[in-house]
């Protein structure tokens, strides 16, 4: 057999693949990027169209589930609490994406340490801290330096984006609380900033497609400095299976293209980025004589302590208008009172209040953050009630990492290609629970503080699981992690994973600057030791 | 399936989940059922409903549609959570039903681009309480 083509495979082209990939060959390596899905076209996305939120509830629904584009591959979510949200393009999740964009906090990654409970990363706030900011700057974040509850950072490289009369009324009530708050980090363009990027016209739903592209998802953020530096990007193309020689080493990965035809591509490192569900079913798959519960897998974690954010939901609902249909919808302020161990309050960890703006009339009458309006009689009166009057606040918990929440292989469902499925077996613990239910007397407390003349709380949202994390834990011990402190597999040293499958803990924060933080510390560490994975120097 | 009678019978069962009052529409008179019929992504869950449903439910007096709603709800909760995502989303992206949110919110019944909406920009001096407060992360060991 001849010698690879390339000197890395990367599988995904997302958030986590996109960054690794430009990292790598800015640095001179030879490197081409698998990607399931296409390009997205920004000259007819939904939010151009007056049928936008249809648009939202079904061809660019969250859950590949719903959507069920050809491109997507189905997850088997029957054993799960929380569903999947995810999507298969260029720039991966991020093409749907909120973009609200915090760090973790340095107890983070400390948490056995300081708690007693579930691990230590291998690694520090300390490691990441540069990266964190090196991808503020190559991502775009507005935002502002301060914030009294998280280490300095340097200057946001862009202003805040706009406010919105909840986020006053709320900001004004955790002052009066004497609580925690401060503007968030987003990686939304203020002003414009990055090739051809403009800045944020506040139009509301970020996830159905921004043509200003004002907000930073991966494939015009990354991805145009990725194929600059020469990264051969082949699109619709499945990964089903690492490729390995007779000494388990990984030769390269095979795949089918767009028009199902299996094909072979060989690397010297093979670096997975398929996010914690597309990755763990990639090591099931790729099961062999030398390793017959799937590769990198001689601890039995690969696919088990999947963690997601479980969110509670806190709607306040104002008698005088909220307009919280302006401005980008899943960002504004966030409240960190309660992210810290307090054990005098039931639980272990904690978790952040962010409060998200609201939705047109079908998020609003289907519940996007508040529950479902009921139907009939009542029904056009509790849409004038809510519509345009209310705010949210997310209670999003530490999800403390299980060996029995897991992906496996499904039995039952196959994708287009014949490829089996992932299979997410996940429920809350006690603790999680009590989490929530602390957050929902917290939020309903900020929101009578705020005026609200009435709360609804949802105990838990389903269509949470957009982050999904800890499928390849990170750590230095081989028999209790699936990769070591480089994102490195144990078992088949040139094999990587960045995405957030290497989480140890998941924080109570959305994960993706931390994810994009870790690809390029990982691909750094890879650029440093690469003649001792096979890479030409 | 797609024939008078399922059709007659989902107008009949949409119109039990959304009646209209003084100011909005009932679902029949925005032509609701074609709407949904029409829609590859909302035809299916409003079909798989009708489907559970008597094929005598249009000739039902009022209450009793209510109530054999209530019953399919309570026996196939998933499925008639799916129907009335339907039914919603079809309704609220009608532009007969958004002319009526526009003319009693005040929300602008167009897409949100290229448009967008004017906000003031962030006034820092909201901060003022926090920024005030000494660091509260919560310190971590020294590194070896
Ligand atoms: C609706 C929504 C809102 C979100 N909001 C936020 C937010 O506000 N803040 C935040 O931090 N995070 C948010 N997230 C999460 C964020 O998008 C993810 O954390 C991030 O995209 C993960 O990056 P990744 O590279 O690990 O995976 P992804 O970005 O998901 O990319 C993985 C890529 O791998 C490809 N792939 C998978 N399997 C294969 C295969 N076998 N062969 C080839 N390619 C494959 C997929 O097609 C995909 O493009 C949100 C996600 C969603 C869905």
């Amino acid at each position: 057999m001849s010698g690879p083509q390339d000197d890395v495979v990367i599988v995904g082209a997302g958030a986590s693949g996109a960054a690794a990939a430009w990292r790598l060959a800015q640095a001179g390596l030879k490197v081409t990027c698998l990607e399931q899905g296409d390009w997205v076209s920004y000259a007819d996305v939904p939010s151009l169209r007056t049928d936008w939120e249809l648009a939202r509830q079904t061809t660019h629904h969250a859950s590949p589930n719903i959507r069920r584009a050809p491109v997507d591959y189905p997850v088997d979510d029957t054993e799960a609490a929380i569903k999947p949200l995810l999507y298969n393009a260029v720039g991966g999740s991020t093409i749907l994406w909120g973009a609200h964009f915090p760090r973790f906090r340095p107890s983070d990654f400390k948490v056995k340490t300081l708690d007693g409970v579930a691990d230590d990363w291998p690694i520090a706030y300390e490691d990441l801290a540069a990266y964190y900011e090196e991808n503020d700057r190559i991502v775009g974040v507005a935002g502002l330096n301060g914030d009294p509850g998280n280490p300095p950072r340097e200057p946001r490289p862009m202003a805040p984006i706009s406010a919105f009369r909840g986020a006053d009324r709320v900001a004004a009530a955790f002052d009066r609380l004497g609580w925690h708050w401060w503007v968030s980090d987003v990686a939304i363009n203020s002003r414009p900033y990055g090739e051809g990027r403009g800045a944020c016209n506040n139009c509301g739903p970020c996830d159905v497609g921004c043509p200003v592209k004002a907000r930073a998802s991966a494939d015009i953020t990354y991805w145009p400095l990725a194929l600059a530096a020469g990264v051969r990007l082949v699109t619709n193309a499945r990964v089903f299976e690492i490729e390995t020689d007779r000494l388990g080493r990984a030769t390269g990965v095979a795949y089918y293209d767009a028009a199902g035809q299996a094909r072979r591509h060989r690397a010297a490192v093979v670096i997975l980025a398929a996010n914690g569900l597309g990755t763990a079913r990639l090591l099931h798959l790729s099961r062999s004589a030398r390793a017959p519960n799937g590769i990198a897998n001689s601890s039995g974690l690969v696919g088990r302590n999947l963690m997601h954010h479980p969110t509670g939901m806190v709607t306040g609902v104002f008698d005088e208008p909220i307009e919280g249909y302006k401005g980008p919808y899943a960002t504004s302020i966030k409240s960190q009172q309660f992210y810290e161990t307090d054990l005098s309050r039931g639980f272990v960890r904690g978790y952040q209040m962010q409060l998200v703006r609201s939705n047109g009339p079908v998020g609003t009458a289907v519940g996007g953050y508040q529950p479902r309006l009921p139907w009939g009689a009542g029904h056009h009166a509790a849409f004038r009630r809510v519509f345009n009057h209310t705010a949210s606040l997310t209670v999003t918990t530490e999800d403390l990492p299980r060996p029995e929440n897991r992906v496996v292989l499904s039995d039952t469902l196959k994708d287009a290609w014949g490829i089996p499925a992932p299979k997410m077996i996940y429920s809350l613990d006690q603790n999680t629970k009590d989490m929530i239910q602390h957050g929902i007397g917290s939020a309903t407390r900020a929101f009578r503080e705020a005026g609200a003349s009435d709360v609804i709380a949802e105990d838990l949202v389903a269509y949470a699981g957009f982050h999904l994390l800890g499928t390849a834990k990170m750590g230095d011990d081989p028999s209790t992690s699936v990769v070591d402190r480089f994102c490195r597999s144990h078992d088949v040293p040139n094999l990587m994973v960045v995405d957030g499958s290497v989480f140890v803990t998941a924080a109570a924060l959305n994960p993706t600057p931390t994810i994009q933080a870790v690809a390029l510390y990982a691909a750094d560490a890879l650029l440093r030791d690469r003649r001792s994975v096979g890479v030409a120097a | 399936m797609t024939g008078p009678l399922p059709q007659r019978l989902l107008s009949a069962a949409l119109d039990v989940l959304l009646p209209g009052d003084a100011t909005f529409p009932v679902a029949s008179t925005v032509g609701l059922a074609t709407r949904l019929l029409d829609h590859p992504g909302l035809a299916e869950p409003a079909l798989a409903a009708a489907a559970r449903l008597d094929d005598g439910f249009a000739d039902l007096d009022a209450a009793a549609r209510i109530e054999a709603m209530a019953a399919l709800e309570r026996a196939e909760p998933t499925l008639f959570g799916r129907f009335v995502v339907a039914a919603y989303s079809g309704y609220y992206s009608t532009p007969a039903v958004l002319e009526v949110v526009e003319r009693t919110s005040g929300y602008a019944a167009r897409p949100p681009q290229p448009e967008g909406y004017d906000l003031p920009p962030f006034d820092p001096a909201m901060l003022a309480v926090p920024a005030s407060r000494p660091p509260s992360y919560r310190p971590t060991p020294e590194r070896s």
